[in-house]
């Protein structure tokens, strides 16, 4: 408590820090909440100003982005489909529907103040026990856990967002696949950057390093969004939203209380666990609402109870993302390794002696993040207010500007032309796979998971001395494999009982 | 019983061929990375292997369990226009509607292209205005004033303050443009 006290005068205190608190406060919002460009396209381009910060300053900064920036993608998610970052993913599934029921006003209500709990839940861990919980979660967690949590995300949220299981896992398959184009994580044998079909050769240089997963959401949630919506317009189909400013009820959230509870402990668990992070938390998060909501058959088509779990599980790891990361030097996400190059920038070194040399920089960060979960309630009070006015906006006049903006957002990440058209080829494709049934944010989530799946699975296996039934003697890899493989086993034994029946046809909702 | 109708059948075989000749080009890339890793028995090709195959499993799946719910005359449309667009689709399918929805999915190749060569700062506006105009947007106004704004969001935000070095193109005068174009918006700084 001293600690926090401590933390929470030199961040109030210090105008200076206070000034970079506000400003990554707000710039987190506001990029999270613009269509095309997220909290990542922000961390990217300030990087290189953090030279001339003070270490401790750059790394609160960074987190305090990081807080506002995860609830900021859920605005786009929402109001537009377009997750502002993968871990927005799942909030489209109910979010957007219920834009389109004019209940916008009420789902970014409900993604506003399950942030909130979820990262005030997440930060207060966070400050009681970094030091235990990064302990544990290094000795109980090898690599055959790692491969084994990821097996089962998959297994239970495949189906996600997809029309059936078989549309579900193939978008899951799709996304692995693409995950290997680059080096193997073994060997560093480039994969897939050189082609030869038939006379037609082809080698990229750019390709050895793999498909950068900020294009590919752009590509497949942006593009193909203002695609879809484009081509409604042209074709006199496009109706204009409503914009309600209605928001949730005190009752509304008392009924989703314990999907509130779950989430927090998911999203958690999930973002304690290195390189794991934010976007499987609230895909687990989002599929264990589904499985346990008795207004199931609603998720899907608008149901606030799905906003709720992926917000507040989203927004729960980016507490327990920092665990890792300060007491490890293990970051769980995109945004994580670039508060890990922040250190080195500035010739520190992350890891349990950072508790010691640089207190103050840890508590800082910590009171940081806890008044940054809790000003967003209030700021995203006022942004519910004014944000759904963009809904008034004809969509015509918006789409030059997402698509603008996500080709800077694309381009900005390696200033790189070619992350540009794979944007684009992302978009295309992610219109037709919308269209046929497929998810695209089965893609994304096969996409993120498969490099770390790959390098779990080889670590293991070496560990192992190549015995598969190795990953049954540790208790909760057995566990999480037996769990995953009951889930594919129920999921398409339900699959088969229902899909010969009328009522198949209709738009899939549950599993 | 109604036996469904001979085309029903062409969807999910499309679908499936789609699938597999993906799977066939993933496979037949792999020669050119299969090398052998000493400290790791499954090389570098184990792990594309196995989700190659899955996936063509998984589409054989898909195409067997759609020709099973066929037979028994459920309909195996999973489209999901009516969740995108808020309400079911029944396309206008006119000449001119078909190609304006071409023209939507080629012009941002056609900025791609030019982008490098006449400068992010050059093609902007033009692509700006011209998927407005594919928009069926139609007034001076607005075209003028949307591409302003959009205009001035590149500059201020990303040229001014975050300094992302957009492409200036390679032809010499879009060169000379886009750089003034830089440093009229840096001016003060």
């Amino acid at each position: 408590m001293e600690h926090f006290i401590i933390g929470t005068w030199m961040l109030f205190g210090d105008l200076e820090a206070l000034f970079i608190f506000v400003l990554g406060l707000l710039g987190g919002m506001f990029f999270g909440a613009i269509p095309g460009v997220n909290m990542l396209t922000l961390g990217a381009v300030i990087l290189p100003f953090t030279i001339s910060m003070e270490p401790t300053h750059a790394v609160m900064l960074y987190s305090v982005i990081y807080c506002s920036g995860v609830f900021g993608g859920a605005i786009t998610a929402i109001l537009f489909n377009i997750p502002g970052a993968p871990e927005n993913a799942p909030t489209c599934f109910d979010g957007y529907p219920m834009t389109v029921k004019g209940m916008a006003g009420k789902a970014i209500g409900a993604a506003v103040c399950c942030s909130a709990i979820g990262g005030v839940c997440s930060a207060l861990l966070m400050m009681s026990a970094t030091g235990p919980i990064a302990n544990w979660a290094i000795r109980a967690f090898g690599s055959q856990e790692i491969f084994a949590l990821i097996f089962f995300g998959l297994a239970v949220s495949a189906s996600i967002g997809s029309a059936n299981l078989w549309k579900g896992w193939l978008s899951v398959f799709a996304g692995l696949l693409l995950a290997t184009i680059g080096t193997d994580p073994v060997g560093g044998i480039p994969r897939f950057s050189e082609w030869s079909i038939l006379n037609w050769e082809y080698k990229s240089y750019y390709l050895s390093a793999g498909l950068h997963f900020i294009p590919m959401i752009l590509g497949f949630f942006a593009v193909s969004e203002v695609l879809v919506q484009a081509t409604a317009i042209s074709s006199g189909m496009r109706q204009r939203m409503k914009a309600s400013m209605e928001f949730p009820s005190i009752v509304e959230f008392w009924k989703v209380r314990y999907t509130m509870v779950r989430s927090i402990f998911i999203g958690f668990f999930a973002g304690i666990l290195p390189g794991i992070g934010a976007t499987l938390a609230a895909f687990l998060g989002y599929s264990q609402a589904q499985k346990w909501s008795s207004r199931k058959a609603n998720f899907g088509k608008g149901e606030m109870e799905g906003v709720v779990a992926s917000e507040t599980a989203n927004n729960a790891a980016t507490g327990a993302a920092m665990i890792p990361l300060l007491a490890l030097g293990l970051p769980g996400g995109a945004l994580t390794a670039m508060i890990l190059g922040i250190f080195q920038i500035h010739g520190m070194e992350p890891g349990p002696l950072i508790f010691k040399n640089s207190n103050d920089l840890v508590w800082i960060t910590f009171a940081a993040m806890f008044w940054a979960n809790l000003l967003i309630v209030m700021l995203g009070w006022i942004q519910t207010k004014t944000v759904v006015h963009v809904l008034r906006i004809p969509f015509r006049y918006l789409a030059p500007i997402i698509l603008l903006l996500a080709t800077v957002g694309a381009y900005a990440l390696r200033n790189l032309m070619i992350d540009v058209w794979i944007m684009f080829f992302a978009g295309i494709l992610g219109y037709f796979m919308r269209s046929t049934g497929y998810s695209p944010a089965g893609i994304i989530l096969g996409l993120i998971l498969g490099n770390l799946g790959e390098s779990a699975f080889s670590k293991s296996m070496q560990l192992m001395n190549y015995d598969f039934l190795g990953f049954f003697s540790r208790p909760i890899s057995g566990i999480l494999l037996a769990l995953g493989g009951l889930a594919i086993i129920s999921s398409i034994w339900t699959e088969i009982k229902t899909s010969r029946s009328p009522q198949s046809a209709i738009k899939r909702t549950d599993n | 019983m109604s036996f469904p109708k001979r085309n029903v059948y062409f969807k999910p075989t499309a679908e499936w061929l789609m699938w597999m000749i993906l799977v066939l080009i993933a496979l037949s890339q792999v020669d050119n990375f299969s090398q052998e890793i000493a400290a790791y028995k499954f090389d570098a090709d184990g792990w594309p292997i196995t989700i190659t195959l899955a996936l063509g499993v998984g589409a054989t799946l898909q195409f067997f369990f759609q020709l099973w719910r066929l037979g028994a005359g459920v309909d195996i449309d999973d489209s999901n226009e009516e969740a995108d667009t808020g309400e079911k689709a029944e396309f206008n399918t006119s000449r001119e509607t078909r190609l304006t929805n071409i023209a939507i999915f080629l012009l941002p190749f056609v900025y791609l292209y030019f982008a490098p060569r006449m400068g992010i700062y050059f093609i902007t506006p033009i692509f700006i205005i011209s998927l407005m105009l594919l928009l069926k947007v139609r007034s001076i106004k607005a075209l003028l004033g949307i591409t302003a704004v959009a205009y001035l969001l590149l500059l201020v935000v990303f040229t001014r303050f975050f300094y992302v070095a957009l492409p200036v193109g390679r032809w010499d005068f879009f060169y000379d443009f886009n750089n003034w174009i830089i440093v009229v918006s840096r001016i003060g700084m």
